[in-house]
């Protein structure tokens, strides 16, 4: 576990904020305090937090606004949110929930509960962060060298070599050529194909016209004939797929 | 586009299964059932599963165990877990709170509240995957 | 001739024969027992005939030229109107064959010739009453239906009747104001017609469920009108039975009410306790959590830190009775349970009293507070409302001007026709010709931005500025509808950074 969490709770209400910092600090966490959305996207552009709570209704911009913001950026979207709020409607609850938010207290809150929240979404948090560590780590070493006959792939060196000619590759290269062969002979769309090599959503026309320059460059360099296993074939109307050994 | 992977509702009162999968069924949520937690992980090893509520009190193995298992193995650790319970106790509430469940739901559960939970649970467990692909 | 006997007829009778002798007996046999008679010779005469008038029985000959009496009786029988009208045959005794013929094209019975008097005037008689009774019976049920039928086109509630699949087979007038849609547009339209975003996908299937286990259904729904406008509506739903012995579901009835202004009533309702279950937890919140800390954490805090907790739990406490009081006010303003009773009331003394009772709130703030009063004024109203309106003026003007400002409270007459500055004293110009009791309340405080001087008077709307200075939200609400009990107008003006001028017009009393 780590140690001494921080934790950014965001309210307009001053009383509150002191008395939340109180709870937070008796309970060995590490709090940082802002009064309205802009105050605490600053904090969180400065330092590490680990988890955010949040009022609702709040001057400039409101905690559903201040929610979106930090889920659109890559750097914290993993963090908890937990909204604590005087809306208490069911209707406010949904559509907070709905939201995704991690959590949704209600004012007043006890303190048992305020603590037992905070404790299990950083729990949570914790848990994701080791189970993904853990899943690459078996990735990794589970299948670190994909092969289609003659051909070897090393995902850790990121090298490609033919029996024991070595190919230069560049990294978009190896990304196709590595996303080919982990299907396993499977046909690939172009559509799908450049979502991995160029992180773009598109229709199957400009995918298409994005990929024919990298599979020529990919299959000169392997050069190997149509058809003959580890080779890039094009099956028309459909997508690209490697061929693998029957 | 490869089929949904299906909601897992585990509970021991056949009424509470009927009603949560009727509930699943008109928001066209694919699911699939379990009376106790040995039959939930049984199902998990075998399908894909993308959300899981479960009741607590259940024989053979109960909520809390069946949550601890589920979360030990890294293959199931993304997906979202949550308790749907008639222990309405302050104490039992942040129990499970404490777990670090996604959520934690108090029996009887209105339908559009239940729906509104999973659709969020399913949109964050989304952005979680997404950025751990990058 | 009897008159009497003219027109008791006991019914009318075509004959279709061509032979005339025949014509002739079978007339005579039936004017005598007091039927009308109508003879044709051929088959087209007849047919001609009955479009202008249904003969109580038909007395149909087989052999005639051109058209035979089977022919005619096929004829006959295909116009709706006739398919009930009795036919006797005259036949020969023993001609079996056009028997059978005869009752394939639909031939009632058969007179066989030659004609036995009595026995023809019997069946005559009989099966005439007999259709007689038919007719009568198909008439009142004809009067029946159009009775209720008016009824329903008369109704004030909308009424729509479907088939089972939810086709719209009848719809009335009310029905066609309710939603918008004219009759001509509904009928034969699915009973989805009106259906709007909110209403639920799942309710028609309830009703069917409903109403097919033996029950009608009842609730509130929200529809939507041709115009794209929505309106709440209270729906009766009852299923429509077979009359025959299966009495399966062939179809529904439905009576919509319109309850919009009710509907709107609650929502605004359930949008005012939201709103104060709002604010009510906010002070509550921090109370809570106050005494919890003092509670758990009492050994870990000095003496100043509880000191500063105490006096915490007081401030919000205050905030939170102030806001009761409000809301009470509110409710009571709402439910008219407010007092009308109104009596001569010396404003400018009224205007004394208030400044002097917050001179002192004043003074702590260092802000210099003062009274301008002309002449006296006397309104009619009630004290302690118009007192309370005058307080809350002065004490948002000291809470929202900073330590060592200045306010200012101005009571006079005015006059609709002397050159006022509007900047002074705003919307003066806009009140109805006369003499007025004015006061107004200028502070050199924040001021107002333009975009909040709309809503400045909603309730619970509070003007976010940075430091969040205290109030229920309900303050003005409440002075603009005391103001409104009195016959008068409450206006503000504001620049931003310089202050706000907070002005009320009183209908002067001579």
């Amino acid at each position: 576990m780590r140690a001494m969490p921080s934790i950014l709770v965001v309210d307009d209400e001053a009383d509150l904020l002191e008395q939340i910092t109180l709870i937070l600090e008796a309970d060995d966490y590490r709090v940082f305090t802002a009064s309205n959305g802009l105050e605490a996207l600053k904090i969180l552009h400065t330092e590490q937090v680990h988890l955010i709570i949040a009022d609702i209704a709040m001057p400039d911009m409101n905690g559903y606004q201040l929610y979106t913001r930090v889920r659109e950026n890559l750097e914290w979207v993993t963090i908890p949110f937990i909204f604590l709020s005087a809306r208490t409607m069911d209707s406010d609850i949904r559509f907070g929930k709905e939201m995704g938010v991690d959590d949704y207290l209600t004012k007043p809150i006890r303190v048992a509960d305020l603590l037992a929240a905070v404790r299990g979404k950083l729990r949570r948090s914790q848990q994701l962060a080791d189970s993904l560590t853990q899943l690459k780590q078996s990735q990794g070493s589970g299948a670190r060298f994909l092969t289609a006959g003659e051909l070897q792939i090393d995902l850790d060196q990121h090298k490609v070599t033919w029996q024991d000619r070595e190919i230069k590759l560049s990294a978009r290269e190896f990304t196709l050529l590595a996303y080919l062969a982990r299907q396993a002979g499977k046909v690939v769309s172009p559509t799908e194909l450049i979502q991995v090599t160029h992180q773009l959503e598109t229709d199957p026309i400009e995918a298409g016209t994005l990929l024919r320059p990298l599979i020529l460059s990919v299959r000169r360099k392997l050069d190997l004939a149509e058809g003959e296993v580890g080779s890039i074939e094009n099956v028309r109307g459909v997508g690209y797929r490697l061929v693998i050994p029957a | 586009m490869k089929p949904q992977p299906a909601i897992l509702v585990v509970d021991d009162e056949p009424d509470m299964l009927e009603n949560l999968s009727l509930a699943l069924q008109v928001a066209d949520y694919p699911h699939l059932t379990a009376k106790d937690g040995l039959e939930a992980l049984e199902i998990l090893q075998t399908q894909p599963i993308q959300l899981i509520l479960s009741d607590i009190v259940m024989p053979r193995m109960n909520g809390y165990q069946l949550y601890q298992q589920v979360r030990e193995n890294p293959l199931w650790g993304a997906i979202p877990f949550i308790f749907v319970t008639g222990c309405w106790l302050n104490s039992e509430i942040c129990y499970g709170k404490e777990l670090g469940v996604d959520d934690y739901l108090v029996k009887p559960v209105k339908a559009n509240y239940l729906i509104a939970v999973i659709q969020g649970k399913l949109r964050r467990a989304q952005q979680l995957a997404k950025a751990a692909d990058q | 001739m009897n008159a009497n006997t003219v027109e008791k007829s006991k019914g009318r009778i075509l004959i279709v024969d061509d032979t005339p002798a025949n014509l002739r007996l079978l007339m005579n046999m039936l004017v005598k027992q007091s039927y009308t008679v109508h003879p044709a010779s051929e088959g087209e005469l007849a047919l001609k005939f009955v479009q202008t008038i249904v003969p109580d029985l038909i007395l149909l000959d087989i052999l005639m030229p051109g058209m035979d009496g089977f022919e005619v009786c096929r004829r006959l029988r295909a116009d709706p109107y006739l398919s009930e009208a009795p036919i006797l045959m005259l036949t020969s005794l023993d001609d079996l064959d056009s028997r059978l013929q005869g009752l394939e094209v639909g031939v009632d019975d058969f007179i066989s010739k030659p004609f036995h008097r009595a026995e023809l005037q019997a069946r005559v008689r009989t099966i005439t009453r007999l259709n007689r009774q038919r007719r009568l019976r198909a008439l009142e049920l004809q009067i029946e239906r159009d009775r209720t039928r008016a009824i329903l086109e008369a109704l004030g509630e909308a009424v729509v009747v479907t088939d089972i699949e939810g086709i719209i087979q009848y719809f009335n007038p009310a029905a066609a104001a309710l939603t918008g849609f004219s009759v001509e547009e509904a009928l034969g339209q699915s009973w989805h017609l009106w259906d709007s975003k909110e209403t639920e996908e799942s309710l028609y299937c309830q009703i069917i469920e409903q109403i097919q286990s033996g029950q009608t259904w009842c609730g509130e729904v929200v529809y939507q009108r041709k115009d794209g406008s929505s309106y709440d509506a209270a729906l009766t739903v009852a299923g429509l039975f077979a009359s025959d012995p299966s009495e399966r579901l062939v179809g529904f009835v439905s009576v919509q009410r319109d309850i919009t202004p009710v509907k709107q009533a609650e929502r605004a309702k359930d949008e005012f306790v939201s709103n104060v279950s709002h604010e009510l937890r906010t002070p509550l919140s921090v109370i809570t959590l106050i005494s919890d800390n003092l509670d758990t954490l009492y050994n870990r805090l000095d003496d100043d830190k509880r000191r500063s907790m105490i006096q915490k739990i007081q401030k919000h406490t205050q905030i939170l009775n102030e806001l009761i009081e409000d809301v009470l006010e509110i409710s009571r303003i709402d439910s008219g349970r407010i007092s009308q009773v109104h009596e001569r009331v010396c404003f400018s003394e009224l205007a004394q009293k208030e400044v002097f009772e917050l001179l002192l709130l004043a003074n702590e703030k260092g802000q210099r507070l003062q009274l301008k009063v002309e002449q006296p004024l006397t309104v009619f109203g009630n004290p302690a409302q118009l007192g309370l309106v005058i307080r809350n003026l002065l004490t948002n003007a000291i809470k929202y001007t900073p330590n060592g400002g200045q306010i200012n409270c101005e009571c006079r007459l005015i006059n609709t026709d002397s050159e006022l500055n509007e900047a002074d004293w705003p919307d003066f110009a806009c009140l109805p010709p006369g003499r007025w009791a004015a006061l107004r309340v200028v502070d050199n405080g924040v001021g107002i931005a333009a975009e909040h001087i709309p809503h400045l008077f909603d309730r619970f709307y509070r003007v976010q500025t940075q430091q969040t200075i205290r109030g229920t939200g309900l303050g003005l609400s409440i002075a603009q509808e005391l103001i409104n009990f009195h016959d008068g107008t409450i206006t503000v003006s504001s620049v931003p950074g310089s202050g706000s001028i907070f002005a009320i017009y009183l209908p002067l009393m001579a």
